[in-house]
Parts: C-alpha cells; sequence; structure tokens
C-alpha cells in the first residue's frame, strides 16, 4: 500500500507517538510533528492538490465512479419501474431505503461534532481532522438525503413535502415526523455545507496563489472569494466560524433526534421508545468516528500527511469511539430491559424476536459483536496504535451500525400486532446495488474533494504549531527540544496569527 | 397545392350549415327521395303485375308483411332508451350456472357495461338480511373478469387439413354446419353430443329439437365435479332421482359427514345463512345456538366453524356413518373402528336423538352412494324427513362417469363420426384411466364449443367461441327447483353462440338467436295465453326466476343398500376436492380467484398435496416460507409430483389433492413466475400454476383412492401463500398463543368462548385481552354525536358509519373477498409478487390454527380483517402530505391523488391492512411483472391497460396508479351516493331528515356475505343493526388497548360444543 499512495513529498516516514499518554507531567505532546514550519505545513497540504495525483486515486476514482453508475443505473429502473424493485412489501414498508438513510445521516455526524462541538470546547486536536469529517458529513448527508427523496412512491412529487404555497393550497402535515426530518435534514446538510465551505475560505486562497495553471486559478480565485489574509478578513472570518458552529453544535443533536422520532412517535413495538434520541445520537457519532478513522487512515498515508493527522488524531477518534461505544451497549441493555420491565407483551416479544430466535435474530448477534464486543479492543493501546486493526476495528463498527438500523427497522416491522401479517423481508439485487452504489457516490465525491479541496484545515493547523506559538516566547531561547516541550498548544493559541 | 384542392362551397362546419345548402334544401322537400314517379308510369302492366305479384307472396309467404316482429336488442348507448340516465347504474336480475346448478344473481350495469355481480335479493336462496341485499359466491363474483377476460377466444378456428389451426369466420363456420346438416338431416347416428351439466329448460329443448332432426343422435352428460352420488343414494333410498334439500334453519343439531356445507356445496349460500340465523341466536335473552359437528377428511369449511370437529380419513367416515346408523338401530357395529371414533359416534347420536325432529345429518356429495343412502335412513330416524331434509326431484340420467366411459368408448370403437362438444374441457378432466385425450382424434369431426381456446378445443377439428353468460339468454334451475332466468347484461363482445345457438346453428337454422328459443320454451312453460305470458314473462324476467317450484317429492321413509368395502388398505389415502378457486380448472385463467387465498392453507396460485403434521413428521417434510418439499405420490403405476403443505387437523395419512390446476393450454395468468420455471422451482409435473392433480384420478376412485405410496423427493418447489409458517418456531409458537388464545379460549386480539362459559360469564371471551386506556385527555375532535341538521357544530355529522364483524358466523367462503376485489378496482399483483408479501386485497380473511402443532384435532377461528377506520388514526398522524385523512362522518379516508407514498402509514397501521401498489399492477401483464419500462409514470395507465380489461373497472371508483397507499375505504362510493340522493330527497322535502336508512348504504362485503357476518351502518341511528350489534356483549375492538377507537367492531367467537366437553 505505502508503495504504490505515499506521497512522494512526504516529510516523515517514521511515526512520532504524540498520544496524550506518552505526555510528560505537566506537558503537551505537539499536535503537529516533525520539523514543520508555516511553509512546511502549507507545502504538505497543497502538494495534495497541485501535484499530481497518486495513481492509487486514479485507481480509487476509477472504481468510484463505477459504482456510481451502478448507483445512477439503479435509480433509473427504480423511478421507471417503481419501488417494486426492491424487496419492501406490505409488512416490511421500509427496509434498505430507510436503514440506508439512517446509516449515511447517522456517519454524516462526526464530522459537524468534530467541527463544531469540539471547536466551541477548544478541542485543538481536532484541527488535523476537521475538514475531512466535515467533507464526510457533507457527503454522506447527500447519500443518506438521496434515499427518502428515492424511496417515495411518486418521486415526481417530492416536492409536497415541502412548505410551498400551492393551487391546491394544501400544506404538509405537521405532525408528520417526515416532515420533520425534511427540516432537520436540509436544515442539518445546508448549514454544514456553509460552515465547510467558509473554514475553507483562506485554504481556497492559499491554494490560488500557488496555483501554477490557469484553470485551477480562476477556480481557486471564485471559491476564495477574494480573500487577502487581512486582518479585517480574518476577523469577519473567525467571527463567523465561530457563529455557524455555534449554529451547528444543536443540529448536531436534533438532526438525529428527529430521524430517530420516525420510530419513536410511531407504535410499531421496537420503535415506540422514549430513549431513541440520544440512543440514535449516540450511535450516531460512534459511527461517524468509525468512518472518520476508516477515511483518515488510508488518506494520511497515501497523501502524506502523517505530521498533521498523527496517532494522537487517531488515538483520540478511537477513544470516543469507545466511550460513545459504551453508550451504544447500555442503550441495548437499557432497549431490552424496559422490554422486560414494561410488561408489554407486544414488545418483549419483539425482543424475543429480536434477541431469541426471531427469523433475523443473527442480525442482533451482529450488531452486539460488531458495536459492543469488537469495539471492546480500543481499551489496550497497542490496538489504538496499530493502523491496521484500527481500520478493521473502524469497519466492523459500520457494519455493525448498519445491521443496527436493520434490527429496528426490518425486525421490528416483521413481527407486528397481528401473526397474520408476519412476514419476511428479503433484499432484492436492486436494493444491494443500489447500497453498494451509493458507497459509489460517497466516495467519488470524497475522492474528488481529496484532489481539488484542501483536505486539511491548513490555516487552523498553523494556529497549533511551535512557529505559532514561537512568537510567544521570543525572549527565551531554546533548543528546539525545550519548545517544544514548553508548548502548551492548548492554552494560547486562539485569535494570534 | 393542386388543382384537386376541393373548393370552399364543399366545406361545411357544421350539419346546419350544411342543411342550408341549396341541394340539400330541395333534396329534404321531397318527401319519398329518389323515387321517380315516371319510372312507375312507364311501367309495362306485365312488369307491374310482376312485381305486386311477387309482393303478395312474399308478404303472405313469410307473414313479414303483415306483422311488426318487436325487435329486442341489447341497446347500444349511442340510442338512449327512455328513461335512462347515462351514469346512472341499472341492475338486472340473471343466472349463473356451475356445475348444473344456478346462482340467482343482481347485475350492476353502468351505461350497459355490467360491472358488479350481487346476489338476487328476491330469491330465498341468496336473500339475506330478510331481502334487504343477495349473497353471492366467490365464482358467480369473479365471473365478470371472465367475461371481461381479453384472452377469451374471439372467433372460430378451425384445424386445416395440414394439422395448422386457424381463426376462421362465422360464415365459415356456417357454411360447414350447412353442410353438415344437409348430409345429417334425419339421420345422425354417427353424432354424439357432450355437454356440461345444466338444467335450463331452454338448453333442454334445443337439445331435444337437435335430437328430432338427427334422431340418432346420442347426448352424453359428464362434469369431473359431479353430484352423482347423491343422486344415486336418492334413488336408492326413496326410489327417486333427486337432489338435497337440506334447510338447516330448523335444525339445532347438525352433523357434517365431509360436506364442504358453506364452500363448494351448490346450496352453501343458504345454508351459510341458516346455519348463522341459529347462530345469531346467541345474543338473545335464551342465549341458544344451534351445534354443527363435522367429521371431515380434511379442513371444510363445514370444519371451519363447527363446534365439534373430527378429523378421519374417508374410509373411516364411511365406517363411522355406517356406526351411526348402528347406534340409530340400523345395520351392525363397525368393527374396524377405534374406541374413540366409536364414542364420538355415539355422542353425536345422543345429541340428535335429543334433538328429534330439529336435526339432520349431512352427507359430502362425494360420499358413495350405499353410504349417503345410509345417511338418508339415518335422517329418517331422526325426523329429519320432509322437514330438515327433502328431495328436489330431477329426471334420471347415466351418471357422469358412465356417460364418459361410455363415450370414450364408442369413440374409440370408431363409432362417433361426429364430436359435439357444449363447453367442459373433458381432455383436460376426464378420469385419467379412461384415455379421452387419445380417444377424440378417433372422431372425424370434433367441435368444441368453448370460452377459451383450451386443452379440449385444440384436440378437436373445429373450435367454436362460446358467449359468456352474462352476454346471452338462457335459463338454468336452482337448488330448490325454481327456474332463473338468464339475461345478457351486453352484446357478445367476441360475437360467441350460446350452446343452445350452436345446436341450433348445426340443425341448419341460422337464424334463430337464443332469445327466440328462450321465447319459445318460456311461453310454453307459462302455458297461458299470449298476452298473460307477456305479462308474466316480464315479471320473471324482473324478478329473474318463476316463483313455481317443483313440489318437493314426500318422502315415506328411506331404505339402505348393504355397503361394500374392500377390506383393509395400507397406505396413503388420497381425496380429490374441487378447487375453492379454480373449481375444476375453468378457471384457471381468472387472476382473482387465482390470486384468492385458500381459506385454509392461504395458498394462492397453486394447489397443493394436503398432508398432516404427522405424516410431514414421517417422511421429513420441513416446513419453509414460500417453498415446500416436493412429494411424488404414487397410484396404480401413475405418479405425481406436488408440493407438501402442511395442514394442522389434517387426519393422519389422507392427502388432499385439490383439482383443477396445471392447465396445460390457457391464457397469460398461467404465466406467473419470474423464477422462470412455471409452477415454481424444480419439482413438480407442472405446466401452468399449480399441479396436474387429475392425472391420479381414474374412472375407479373419483373422490378418494387408497393405498398410495408417498416419499419425499428431496426437491423444494415455490408456494405462494399469504401466512408464513412460523407456527413450528417455539417462541413464535408461544407468541402467537398468547396473541391468538389457545383452543377454545380468548386471546388477546382473537376472543372467544365456549356458550357455556359465555352463559356464566358475559366478560369470557375478552377476558385475556388489555381493557381499553383511554389515554385522551380531550375528546378528539371526530366524535360524532346525533345532531339536529343546521347545528353550526361542523364536525357534528348526521352519520357515523360503522361495522361490525361477527367472528361466530363468519364461515370464510371468501366471497367478501372477492366482493372487495370486484368494488374497489384492486388489481392482482401475481403469484411472483404475493411471494413477496405484496398482494393487494384490502379484506383478508385471518385464518389462525390453534391448538398445540401437533394436535391432530386444532380449531380454527377465522378473523375478518379490512381497515377498521380508527378514529384515532395511527396513519393519519404520521403521514407527511395529508393523503390519509379522516372526514366528518368517520371514515378514514385516502386522498390517493394526494398520496406520495412514503408508506409511512402502513408501518404504523397496527392491523396491516394498508396496501402499497409497489409496482403498476394494473397495466402489468402478469409473467411480465417489470412492465412497463420507462412508461411515463401518469400515462402509463392510459397506455398500457388492456382496453378490453379495462371496462370491468367500477367508474366510481379511481384506478389506483403505482406509488400510491390504498385501503378499505367501507366502499365511500357506495356511501356518498345514497347520501346524496337522500339528502336530494330531504331538500326536496320528500324526507324528514337527510341521513339514510338502515342498509341503505350497503358495502361490497356485506352484501355477498352469506352468512350477515359483515354489517355496516350509520352508528348514530340507534336503531340501526350495527350499533345494536356493536352493543352486544360479544362486541370488541381489536387491539383497542393502543387507543386507535376502531369504529369497526369484531364480534367475538362463541362455540358450542357439547356439554360433556365444555
Amino acid at each position: 500500500m505505502a508503495t504504490i499512495f505515499s506521497n512522494p513529498q512526504s516529510l516523515v516516514y517514521r511515526e512520532i507517538d504524540n498520544t496524550v499518554a506518552t505526555e510528560p507531567p505537566g506537558m503537551r505532546s505537539p499536535l503537529v510533528v516533525g520539523t514543520h514550519n508555516f511553509s512546511t505545513i502549507t507545502d504538505a497540504v497543497t502538494n495534495v492538490n497541485l501535484r499530481p495525483a497518486p495513481i492509487g486515486w486514479y485507481i480509487g476514482f476509477t472504481a468510484s465512479v463505477i459504482m456510481l453508475g451502478v448507483y445512477i443505473t439503479c435509480v433509473a429502473y427504480l423511478l421507471s419501474t417503481g419501488v417494486g424493485v426492491w424487496g419492501n412489501n406490505n409488512s416490511v414498508d421500509w427496509a434498505f431505503d430507510i436503514i440506508n438513510f439512517v446509516f449515511w445521516v447517522g456517519i454524516g455526524h462526526a464530522g459537524t461534532l468534530i467541527s463544531a462541538i469540539l471547536y466551541l470546547f477548544r478541542q485543538n486536536w481536532r484541527t488535523g481532522i476537521n475538514r475531512f469529517a466535515e467533507a464526510m458529513t457533507i457527503f454522506a448527508v447527500v447519500c443518506a438525503g438521496l434515499y427518502p427523496a428515492l424511496h417515495i412512491g411518486r418521486v415526481w412529487l417530492a416536492y409536497w413535502l415541502f412548505p410551498i404555497p400551492n393551487q391546491m393550497a394544501m400544506w404538509p402535515q405537521t405532525r408528520s415526523p417526515l416532515w420533520w426530518d425534511v427540516f432537520a435534514v436540509s436544515t442539518y446538510a445546508s448549514t454544514s455545507l456553509l460552515f465547510w465551505l467558509t473554514g475553507m475560505v483562506p485554504d481556497f486562497a492559499t491554494l490560488r496563489d500557488r496555483a501554477t495553471t490557469k484553470l485551477s486559478q480562476i477556480g481557486y480565485s471564485i471559491v476564495s472569494l477574494g480573500w487577502t489574509g487581512s486582518c479585517r478578513h480574518w476577523h469577519r472570518f473567525e467571527k463567523a466560524y465561530l457563529l455557524l458552529a455555534a449554529l451547528c453544535t444543536p443540529l448536531v443533536l436534533s438532526v438525529h433526534s428527529i430521524v430517530s422520532f420516525d420510530f419513536a412517535t410511531s407504535q410499531v413495538p421496537g420503535w415506540h421508545t422514549t430513549f431513541f434520541p440520544p440512543y440514535f445520537v449516540a450511535g450516531a457519532i460512534f459511527g461517524g468516528f468509525a468512518m472518520v478513522l476508516v477515511l483518515s487512515i488510508p488518506a494520511r498515508e497515501w497523501f502524506g500527511l502523517k505530521d498533521i493527522i498523527t496517532i494522537r488524531h487517531i488515538d483520540n477518534c478511537a477513544k470516543v469511539m469507545l466511550a460513545t461505544g459504551w453508550i451504544v451497549a447500555y442503550a441495548y441493555g437499557v432497549e431490552v430491559f424496559m422490554a422486560w420491565y414494561g410488561g408489554n407483551h407486544y414488545e418483549q416479544s419483539e425482543f424475543l424476536f429480536r434477541c431469541w430466535n426471531g427469523p433475523y435474530a443473527f442480525s442482533f448477534w451482529a450488531l452486539i459483536w460488531c458495536n459492543v464486543i469488537i469495539p471492546q479492543l480500543l481499551w489496550f493501546r497497542k490496538i489504538r496504535l496499530n493502523m491496521w486493526a484500527l481500520f478493521v476495528i473502524a469497519n466492523i463498527a459500520n457494519i455493525g451500525m448498519w445491521w443496527e438500523r436493520f434490527v429496528i427497522i426490518v425486525q421490528s416491522l416483521n413481527r407486528t400486532f397481528l401473526p397474520s401479517s408476519w412476514a419476511l423481508y428479503w433484499p432484492t439485487y436492486v436494493d444491494v446495488a443500489m447500497f453498494a452504489g451509493s458507497f459509489g457516490l460517497f466516495f467519488t465525491l470524497f475522492l474528488l474533494f481529496c484532489r481539488f479541496m484542501p483536505i486539511v484545515a491548513i490555516a487552523e493547523v498553523k494556529s497549533v504549531t511551535k512557529e505559532a506559538h514561537a512568537h510567544h516566547d521570543e525572549p527565551h531561547k531554546q533548543t528546539a527540544d525545550q519548545a517544544r516541550a514548553d508548548y502548551r498548544p492548548d492554552e494560547h493559541h486562539n485569535g494570534h496569527h | 397545392m393542386n388543382d384537386k384542392r376541393p373548393t370552399p362551397k364543399d366545406y361545411w362546419q357544421s350539419l346546419s350549415q350544411l342543411a342550408e345548402t341549396p341541394a340539400m334544401q330541395a333534396q329534404i322537400g321531397q318527401e319519398f327521395q329518389n323515387y321517380d314517379p315516371g319510372a312507375m308510369l312507364n311501367t309495362s302492366r306485365r312488369k307491374f303485375l310482376k312485381l305486386a305479384g311477387a309482393s303478395m307472396a312474399l308478404a303472405g309467404i313469410t307473414l313479414t308483411g303483415c306483422r311488426r316482429w318487436p325487435k329486442e336488442n341489447v341497446v347500444d348507448q349511442n340510442s338512449r332508451p327512455m328513461g335512462r340516465i347515462p351514469g346512472v347504474p341499472e341492475q338486472y336480475a340473471s343466472v349463473f350456472e356451475l356445475g348444473g346448478i344456478g346462482q340467482p344473481l343482481l347485475v350492476t350495469t353502468y351505461d350497459g357495461r355490467p360491472i358488479k355481480i350481487e346476489g338476487n335479493p328476491l330469491h330465498p336462496l341468496s336473500a339475506t338480511f330478510g331481502g334487504k341485499m343477495g349473497s353471492s359466491s366467490v365464482f358467480a363474483q369473479a365471473s365478470i373478469l371472465e367475461m371481461y377476460d381479453p384472452e377469451r377466444s374471439r372467433t372460430p378456428l378451425q384445424r386445416a387439413s395440414n394439422g395448422v389451426r386457424q381463426p376462421v369466420t362465422w360464415n365459415t363456420f356456417n357454411a360447414f354446419a350447412a353442410e353438415f346438416a344437409a348430409s345429417n338431416k334425419g339421420k345422425g347416428d354417427g353424432i354424439a353430443i357432450l355437454t356440461e351439466s345444466t338444467l335450463g329448460p331452454t338448453f333442454r329443448d334445443s337439445l331435444a329439437a337437435f335430437q328430432k332432426a338427427y334422431p340418432g343422435a346420442k347426448v352424453y352428460e359428464y362434469e369431473p365435479i359431479s353430484r352423482d352420488n347423491e343422486r344415486e343414494a336418492s334413488k336408492l333410498a326413496f326410489g327417486q332421482a333427486g337432489r338435497w334439500y337440506y334447510d338447516l334453519s330448523k335444525a339445532n343439531v347438525i352433523v357434517s359427514f365431509d360436506a364442504d356445507l358453506f364452500g363448494q356445496h351448490p346450496n352453501a349460500l343458504k345454508h351459510a345463512n341458516d346455519w348463522a340465523k341459529g347462530r345469531k341466536t346467541v345474543d338473545s335473552e335464551e342465549r341458544k345456538m344451534n351445534r354443527l359437528y363435522a367429521i371431515e377428511s380434511r379442513f371444510t369449511t363445514a370444519g371451519t366453524v363447527c363446534d365439534e370437529r373430527f378429523p378421519a380419513s374417508n374410509r373411516v367416515i364411511e365406517q363411522m356413518v355406517l356406526q351411526l346408523a348402528f347406534n340409530a338401530g340400523l345395520g351392525s357395529a363397525q368393527a374396524g373402528l377405534k374406541q374413540d371414533q366409536i364414542d364420538y359416534v355415539t355422542k353425536i347420536w345422543a345429541d340428535l336423538k335429543a334433538n328429534n325432529g330439529k336435526a339432520v345429518v349431512v352427507g359430502g356429495q362425494h360420499l358413495r352412494p350405499e353410504v349417503l343412502a345410509v345417511v338418508a335412513a339415518i335422517n329418517d330416524k331422526i325426523g329429519a324427513l320432509n322437514n330438515t331434509l327433502s328431495v328436489i326431484p330431477e329426471a334420471d340420467r347415466p351418471t357422469h362417469l358412465e356417460a364418459i366411459k361410455d363415450l370414450t368408448s364408442r369413440l374409440t370403437a370408431g363409432q362417433v363420426e361426429t364430436l359435439i362438444i357444449l363447453g367442459g374441457n373433458p381432455v383436460y378432466d376426464a378420469p385419467a384411466d379412461l384415455g379421452f385425450d387419445a380417444a377424440i382424434s378417433k372422431a372425424k369431426t370434433s367441435i368444441h364449443l368453448s370460452l377459451y381456446d383450451n386443452e379440449t378445443s385444440y384436440a378437436s377439428l373445429w373450435h367454436v367461441n362460446r358467449a359468456h353468460y352474462l352476454e346471452s339468454w338462457g335459463d338454468a334451475e336452482f337448488w330448490d327447483g325454481s327456474v332463473g332466468i338468464q339475461q345478457p347484461m351486453i352484446e357478445p363482445l367476441f360475437g360467441g353462440k350460446t350452446p343452445s345457438e350452436l345446436l341450433l346453428i348445426l340443425s341448419g337454422e341460422t337464424g334463430a338467436n337464443c332469445q327466440d328459443l328462450l321465447y319459445r320454451t318460456w311461453s310454453k312453460r307459462l302455458n297461458e295465453s299470449f298476452v298473460a305470458s307477456a305479462a308474466s314473462f316480464q315479471k320473471i324476467l324482473h324478478d329473474g326466476f318463476s316463483p313455481g317450484k317443483p313440489q318437493t317429492v314426500k318422502l315415506t321413509g328411506a331404505s339402505q343398500a348393504p355397503v361394500p368395502f374392500e377390506g383393509e388398505v395400507s397406505g396413503y389415502e388420497l381425496r380429490f376436492v374441487p378447487d375453492s378457486k379454480t373449481y375444476d380448472g375453468r378457471f384457471a385463467n381468472n387472476g382473482w380467484l387465482q390470486e384468492l387465498p385458500e381459506l385454509i392453507t392461504k395458498v394462492t396460485w397453486d394447489n397443493v398435496a394436503w398432508i398432516s403434521y404427522a405424516d410431514a413428521q414421517a417422511l421429513g417434510v420441513k416446513q419453509r416460507d414460500h417453498e415446500q418439499d416436493v412429494l411424488e405420490i404414487k397410484l396404480d403405476g401413475k405418479s405425481l409430483r406436488i408440493p407438501a403443505f402442511v395442514v394442522p387437523g389434517q387426519p393422519k395419512g389422507v392427502i388432499t389433492l385439490p383439482l383443477g390446476y396445471a392447465r396445460k393450454i390457457a391464457g397469460s395468468v398461467l404465466l406467473t413466475d419470474r423464477f422462470g420455471s412455471i409452477g415454481g422451482g424444480s419439482g413438480g409435473d407442472s405446466t401452468g400454476p399449480g399441479y396436474d392433480t387429475y392425472k391420479l384420478r381414474t374412472s375407479k376412485n373419483l373422490w378418494a383412492a387408497y393405498g398410495a405410496t408417498v416419499t419425499n423427493t428431496g426437491d423444494t418447489a415455490t408456494v405462494a401463500d399469504t401466512a408464513e409458517h412460523h407456527i413450528i418456531e417455539p417462541t413464535g409458537f408461544e407468541i402467537r398463543e398468547k396473541r391468538v388464545g389457545e383452543k377454545f379460549e380468548p386471546g388477546m386480539i382473537v376472543h372467544e368462548t365456549t356458550l357455556a362459559k359465555f352463559i356464566k360469564d358475559a366478560e369470557a371471551p375478552h377476558e385475556n385481552s388489555e381493557k381499553l386506556l383511554p389515554l385522551q385527555l380531550f375528546p378528539g375532535p371526530y366524535q360524532n354525536k346525533p345532531v339536529q341538521p343546521g347545528t353550526p357544530d361542523e364536525f357534528a355529522a348526521p352519520h357515523a358509519w360503522g361495522m361490525a364483524i361477527d367472528m361466530t358466523t363468519c364461515v370464510g367462503c371468501n366471497a367478501c373477498v372477492v366482493a372487495c376485489q370486484a368494488e374497489n378496482n384492486i388489481p392482482i399483483v401475481g403469484r411472483d409478487e404475493v411471494i413477496m408479501t405484496r398482494s393487494m386485497h384490502w379484506l383478508r380473511i385471518d385464518r389462525y390454527f390453534k391448538g398445540p402443532i401437533d394436535d391432530p384435532n386444532p380449531e380454527i377461528t377465522l378473523q375478518p380483517m379490512m381497515c377498521v377506520h380508527c378514529e384515532n388514526a395511527p396513519c393519519e398522524q404520521v403521514c407527511p402530505v395529508a393523503a390519509t385523512v379522516h372526514d366528518s362522518e368517520g371514515l378514514n379516508t385516502m386522498v390517493y391523488n394526494r398520496c406520495i407514498g412514503t408508506r409511512y402509514c402502513a408501518n404504523n397501521c397496527p392491523y396491516k391492512v394498508r396496501r402499497f401498489n409497489f409496482l403498476d399492477y394494473h397495466s402489468r401483464i402478469p409473467g411480465d411483472w417489470r412492465k412497463p419500462w420507462l412508461g411515463i409514470p401518469d400515462t402509463q395507465q392510459e397506455e398500457s391497460v388492456d382496453k378490453i380489461h379495462a371496462l370491468v373497472y367500477n367508474p366510481d371508483v379511481t384506478v389506483r396508479m403505482r406509488g400510491v397507499m390504498e385501503k378499505c375505504t367501507y366502499c365511500v362510493q357506495r356511501i356518498k351516493a345514497v347520501e346524496n340522493h337522500r339528502r336530494i330527497e330531504w331538500l326536496d322535502g320528500k324526507r324528514a331528515e337527510p341521513t339514510v336508512d338502515d342498509f341503505d348504504v350497503v358495502t361490497a362485503c356485506q352484501q355477498a356475505c352469506p352468512a350477515e357476518a359483515i354489517v355496516f351502518g350509520n352508528l348514530n341511528d340507534k336503531n340501526s343493526l350495527v350499533y345494536k350489534q356493536q352493543q352486544t356483549e360479544r362486541s370488541y375492538q381489536v387491539l383497542q388497548e393502543l387507543n386507535n377507537r376502531p369504529r369497526t367492531h369484531h364480534l367475538a367467537k362463541i362455540r358450542n360444543p357439547a356439554t360433556t366437553e365444555a
């Protein structure tokens, strides 16, 4: 892998352990390792965009576009023929469509969480991965948002979901959680997009200044919105960024809470649970961080960004996964407990089927293994520092999160109140191909992002480097090691450039 | 452009403009156009005399000049008959004939287009609710689809000398007929007619006329599903051929020996109605009910709803009949019976004796004549004769089996030169050992009259297309002996002929039609003066039947013959039964029937071998979803591969084989499998849906065969059933048991109890369910109160619609399901879509087995389920576009053109009664499930629905497109039609209130139900039947603990087992 994908411009080939555990008492490990100064950081990031892409990018991009083609073909078939091309039926009316919607929305969570909440909480380690995570959010929300739009029976009338004044004098039905969904997801998508693009403006300007071809110069000029780097620009930028972060923060909690209302407000046993909103949010963060790992582990390798997306970032992500994984595990336990404790026959039987010998009991155990048992390996530091192991565990967690949605949706629907309506659901090849194709869409967008946009927030990363910190300590003469030891990025950098 | 351009004066924009042209004015001015007076003046005297003489001669000879026969035709709508308002439906009485027995009908037509079939409320056999409406069978209901089947044969077909079959015109056939008549008139020794069973007097007259023209012609009558055993038994017992009329309304105790009383019996509608009358008294002060015992070799409708069921093989059942006779003091005790069988018979006898004069024993029509004669003798002993059992006499004739045997041997011997087959499909359904399919080719000329080009048509020289009964005049006899008139609702769509007409054509008469034939017969029958007979005929035509019925035979005791047994037999017993959907195979191309879930197995599109749980265990047959092990059944050197289907309650050692599947030549409904192989899966002998059970049916064992060997082949075949087999997984079973209850016990959703318990405690049926939890803080806005018209409360409407479904009287005949499908334009989805759980029926009959999985005698409870119109509807709250909303009269309405198809409503519906159009089912050709490809959605139906098939749609109901949710509407179109009518009357001052009367509005399902198990009406009307029924102690709301507050209440099932067991 490394031989094909390593960027020859990479400055460091040896991993430096800068995790929190290695910090001497009272000290902080640097967030950017290696002998970086402002210009090498700029070089490291912009080289990804300005140098020819590694062959791995082309391979990956080709594969993604092929899968995107599969997706588009499936959508064309779906729209021309009807929802019947899927396996959904009159007992299980939602299946892959909504599973994949919730799955992708969940993935979209970590990005905004990292960008907004960690920003507000001054977690500066976020700077290495936030751009990535935000991009992931946007693209995941694109994949997610398409599902509910495409899953309805008469797609050409999807605009009826929006409160548009019309000749029918009809308004959407405001008691429906699906309508809340429309707002939750579209607000989340638009705000996240704005946040992401705003944060990129200084970096676009950097790319504009460094671009060598006419076309890229024009392109980057347009998106950098005339950025000059003046103090006034920086001032406005910082304020806007802070406000958007504040705006995004509640959305992180609201969007998945509202998605969970689709289920929680219904009376289907297995769905009808007040516990769903926090459970869904925790699950989304768990799955979202897993996806950040899935994306950043190869990316830092291929694009030579190990100095900037350091082991510490990876380690922190793994720890967040471990913590949110426990919240999710607790939620699974509470669901089962409440089914028993609540004394409702329908709820109890639902969980007997779910955990014991219903037709899809295997999926429940799949999710327990993927989301509860295997992530416990993350307790071990050695595993957290082993990129291969981490990559595998993160993937397993993502698979587990998909199964979680399968369990909630298909298992609950296939055995409802009247035994006469119990029915099985099996996906058709269109279901499977469209799900695989949605990854094509995601990775196509993501690889385009990697190629043409600054994949690390250059300006923000610079703010946590030694150099940014250095002018504070001008009177002192220090060795490089002392400077590194003295450096307290979390205490000082804000507002200093 | 060029010189040929018409001059402006050639154009005319309107008729008046044209009429003003001088030429036209001149023409109009002439009284006799094109009449040249000079021509007459110039005529020579000779020519004048010639013309005058010829005119007189023509007028005199044919009488046409002197008399004007009224020309009576089915009138096309271009010239509107007086009094007809376009768009207002009209109803005409008619008759549907099946197996020689008619069913009284009332057919609704829209602008000359029949769209719905209902029972005739005037006739006692179909009248329900005291003659307020009429019930009808599934076959009658579904026959409307058959009429509009675009695949019905459209022209005669002739097999040319080179063997190629080609469509020809009627003229060609008429020419052939004339030639045939010319060469055979007065002779006809080589002519044989094979007809379906029919007792219609007009057809009988035509047949007689034909035989008069061709004295040598022989007539044979054959149907694979025949009532001959009963008529032979009648001869044995009473010395009179006839059919047995059971009056169940007078019976407190009914014992059914394997009779499908409410299903396949030709008089099933009346049976169900009479039986239900004796059940409904459970709500009265006395709390009494009749009792039904069913001893049967498979679950029939009788066993499904009976109070005490005893599963036994056919052979044991015959012995139990004899044992019962022994108890009654006839014959001797049966040695071969087991103690429990003897005890059961003793118990029955005690009950019968205690109810002497108010009891009846019914024998299945497949039982051997000798056994049925014993049944008659038992009935004699319990005072049933001329009371609960009477005999409707029939003319004697050879049995169907004898007839087909005789015909086949004559064919084989080359004695039949011309074979005329009127209807039927003997090549497909004659007993397998006779070799009729080979014999038919021995006839030099064979003519087959049939609705479809089928197997027999293919084997014949000529196929002649038949007119559907809704297109033709005719008559038929009802079970009670009265005779009904069949009148056409529409001109024959494809120009077919009736059997009578064909006989006439073959006699060389081309002019007459079936209407004339009918008039001839009836003027003779009425035996009145011409004027009087015309008047009474009009009355008969209006009522649909002639009121006089033949006197029943006065029975003076029944004699019985000894019943021969061949001794012990080993191996499996096979029972051949008519299919509840395709009957004998004739309805194979009827999608409504094919897709109807069979009552017990819930299998659609297929027949399967019913097998007991014990036999399945022994054979290692596994139960899976939609995939069944294929059995190989061997009998007398013949073998059949057919999937096994475990049916709880099937007697051990008995395999039930429904007839009527695996048709080889039929329409595209047969091609329904997206898995490639028709009939599904690797195993099984199948060419269409289902398996050819006729292969094993020989003249020796028409109904039951003994000594078959059965092996499990290990292959599997797909079976499209609508209910799953979760009964064998322990958790699923326990959960089901809690919800539907233990045997004879109430469950959470199925409320039932025994009569004894119900008398002690009226709450007994409801004891295991959650109680209603009124969680609502505020009353909902839709709670209707009776209001005076004109009050400002806009939510309070004069009507609050509601329904009551009586689980005690529902016999599971499926008529409501088809009626709903016909009324509401519900599409069929095809076999593969049923497998995907996408069947579209708005109304389904939930069938629950109760009792442990290995219980040899479980109970069945039926729970008809459709949208219950919750006042607090979970579907309404979750729809994002307000496509399902409540109306002020309590209907949970579905606005199709507002629906975008999120399917959230269906997920949130606890009753799972919402149905989604996953594909464009209306336009789809079955077997081509992905059509249409890239059609533009909004115009698909316009372009892709077959133009003839589209005629069957009810114009009052939207034909839904794909992507739209649908469900039961309480037949809102019927409600609104009546409501508007009453409102107008009220506005005109003709009514005191704008409200409708009870039974003014009738849903399609209520209309079809023979057992009066479904009642619909206005809950605001305290005198309405539905209100009264909802007030009974049996009434409950399914899943009431969810606080959905359904408008449809179910009435708990009460069974009345003998007190010794209660």
